[in-house]
């Protein structure tokens, strides 16, 4: 827009010019930008064969353990205040 | 991806324009990390394809874009003395200023505070020389109506304070 007023008033403004420096590092910048990032996909396949590993591994324990009532003893203990020794001692 | 702008043209070409244009309400060491934002946020913008040349110019959607990083920016600092402006002055013909133009100068500098923000908003808009007041508008998302009325505000503002210093 031309305007004799503000090409006065914003004569100073105009002047201001950044340095080849900073011209460059907004450059670098953009181009960083614009570089592909690596997508990360929502993989089935991966989310399947995980909870199957999770399931096997789960039941190998499961069934290894030889006090298979250990969680239901745990449960019945009524006692809140109860030390992580003395619910050992009492299950096993 | 893969737009054909050519960016390193468009930083050299419109980085500048954006500089000066956060010049008017920061301080240069920030409109320097602005105009970089501003810049990094035009590529996404282009990027995830809400550039349309028929609707307006990549540098509308920059001076758009420039507009609301310069609302989420913190408060604009004082604004420096002139000495300090002066020993940033790279070319010498900033240095080769008169008396009375450093006066003016200054006097307008220290007046641009004092305008309201939306005047200052507009007045940073016009330090670009290329806009136009319908560019502006559609930028500000305000009626040109509006906008000129705000540029003879802030102009009448500044005019009558230098001349009660008489310094125009």
């Amino acid at each position: 827009m031309k305007d004799k007023d503000l090409d006065i008033l914003l004569s100073e403004y105009r002047k201001n010019q950044p340095t080849q420096l900073q011209v460059q590092k907004w450059k670098k910048a953009v181009q960083k930008e614009r570089q592909p990032k690596p997508k990360y996909e929502f993989q089935w396949t991966q989310i399947i064969a995980a909870s199957v590993v999770g399931f096997l591994v789960g039941a190998m324990v499961f069934y290894s353990t030889k006090n298979k009532d250990a969680f239901q003893n745990f449960a019945q203990i009524e006692n809140d205040n109860a030390t992580i020794e003395y619910v050992f001692t009492k299950t096993n | 991806m893969g737009n054909p702008l050519n960016w390193n043209q468009i930083v050299e070409d419109f980085g500048p324009r954006l500089y000066r244009y956060f010049c008017v309400r920061f301080s240069p060491e920030q409109a320097d990390d602005l105009t970089q934002e501003t810049l990094l946020r035009l590529v996404r913008k282009v990027d995830e394809g809400y550039f349309d040349p028929e609707k307006g110019s990549l540098h509308m959607l920059g001076f758009g874009i420039a507009h609301y990083v310069a609302l989420e920016a913190k408060p604009p600092l004082a604004h420096e003395s002139l000495d300090d402006w002066e020993s940033k002055a790279t070319s010498t013909e900033d240095l080769e200023l008169t008396t009375m133009q450093k006066q003016t100068a200054s006097k307008v500098r220290d007046q641009m505070t004092s305008l309201s923000t939306v005047e200052q908003q507009v007045l940073a808009l016009f330090v670009d020389e290329e806009l136009s007041i319908k560019e502006a508008s559609i930028i500000l998302q305000l009626p040109q109506g509006t906008v000129k009325s705000h540029i003879h505000r802030a102009k009448r503002k500044l005019i009558s304070s230098i001349q009660t210093e008489g310094l125009l």
